[in-house]
């Protein structure tokens, strides 16, 4: 690993810190028919930092595919399962498991990366 | 503006968002408390128990709190509604004795009519018809035995009533009254009684007058009167009450 990348590491945990503590601060009640909704924008907020952090290893990081895949895969993923409670089909539940799959990708792409 | 400064930023408020998120997704669904937790769900049980009893504590006050401000307001409505009823009560009374509804009791008719035939010969043909001033001494008299309610042919004489002549008819509350002349008269009949044989205009007319010129006229007890109400309506125009100190 180079030492820019690492360098470049402590402004987005800086940012997560940031995040974590003015979500602590501010009373944010979220309906709870929404709460579900908010869970798939968590998983792809979370696909995204996990693809950017590959994408950052791999020397391949780009930060406007960062930021429209974060927009973009949110709101494919709240649209669908949207969609699907609307038309009683469980959408939702394919939208995490296509979530979850890729988190498992990236996740041992990651391991891969670092342990080679 | 440098591209490893871009990335960082980008990045910088992906994970910004992703912090805020993942916190207000465990708020949400009480994922925080849980994770606040020591993990043995005896803890949270009695946790959870404790809580339950501040709020069972609070609610307690609150019933009682509740409690007090229902006896109060009950308080203030049976207070409210033995003044209304004393209200009631008293504008019944200022009816009744105003002449505004009808009203029975026991009491006296009196009962003067003209003598449908006089003389040809009479001197003054007037002398054998009742006048309005015959009829006043008459209410007078009854007034004065104490009388409650009087009507003269079913006209109820009020506060306001006048007895007066225009022409040759009498008017009682501008209606036209004629021979014979019913006055009921509620009250204590004895005293009305005494009082019609006490006082020197009424005796002067049902004695000497009634013989001489043949009017009809009697006076008998009565043990139930209906009076009716005042046809007509009060309603001061200059009158208002007076400040009591």
């Amino acid at each position: 690993m180079s030492p820019a990348p690492r360098r470049r590491l402590y402004l987005p945990l800086a940012g997560l810190a940031v995040g974590v503590v003015v979500g602590l601060l501010i009373q944010f009640d979220l309906p709870v028919a929404y709460a579900r909704y908010l869970t798939l924008v968590v998983l792809v907020a979370l696909d995204s930092a996990l693809g950017g952090l590959r994408a950052a290893l791999e020397h391949q990081f780009e930060d406007r595919l960062l930021l429209t895949g974060f927009l973009w895969n949110a709101a494919c993923g709240v649209g669908l399962a949207f969609l699907g409670d609307h038309l009683g089909a469980n959408l939702y539940l394919a939208v995490v498991l296509a979530l979850g799959l890729r988190l498992f990708r990236t996740a041992a792409a990651l391991r891969r990366l670092v342990f080679t | 503006m440098r591209p490893g400064i871009r990335s960082s930023l980008a990045a910088t408020v992906l994970m910004l968002v992703l912090g805020f998120l993942l916190v207000a997704v465990l708020r949400s669904q009480g994922g925080l408390a849980q994770a606040a937790s020591s993990g043995h769900p005896q803890d949270d049980l009695i946790r959870m128990v404790q809580g339950l009893e501040a709020d069972r504590e609070t609610l307690e006050m609150q019933v009682a709190e509740s409690r007090r401000a229902l006896d109060e307001l009950g308080r203030r409505l049976a207070a409210s509604r033995g003044l209304r009823d004393q209200f009631i009560a008293r504008a019944d009374t200022l009816q009744m004795e105003a002449g505004l509804v009808a009203v029975q009791g026991p009491g006296m008719r009196v009962t003067i009519s003209d003598n449908d035939q006089p003389p040809e010969n009479a001197a003054n043909p007037s002398n054998y018809i009742v006048h309005d001033y015959d009829l006043r001494v008459l209410v007078n008299a009854l007034w004065k035995g104490g009388a409650e309610a009087i009507a003269i042919n079913g006209e109820r004489l009020t506060l306001m009533s006048a007895i007066r002549c225009v022409g040759t008819t009498v008017l009682i509350n501008n209606q036209q009254v004629t021979s014979p002349f019913v006055i009921d008269a509620i009250g204590d009949s004895e005293r009305m009684t005494a009082a019609l044989d006490s006082d020197a205009d009424a005796l002067a007319l049902t004695v000497e007058q009634a013989i001489t010129f043949q009017l009809g006229y009697s006076a008998q007890p009565a043990s139930e009167l209906r009076i009716p109400a005042y046809q007509g309506v009060l309603v001061p125009t200059a009158l208002t009450t007076t400040e009591q100190t």
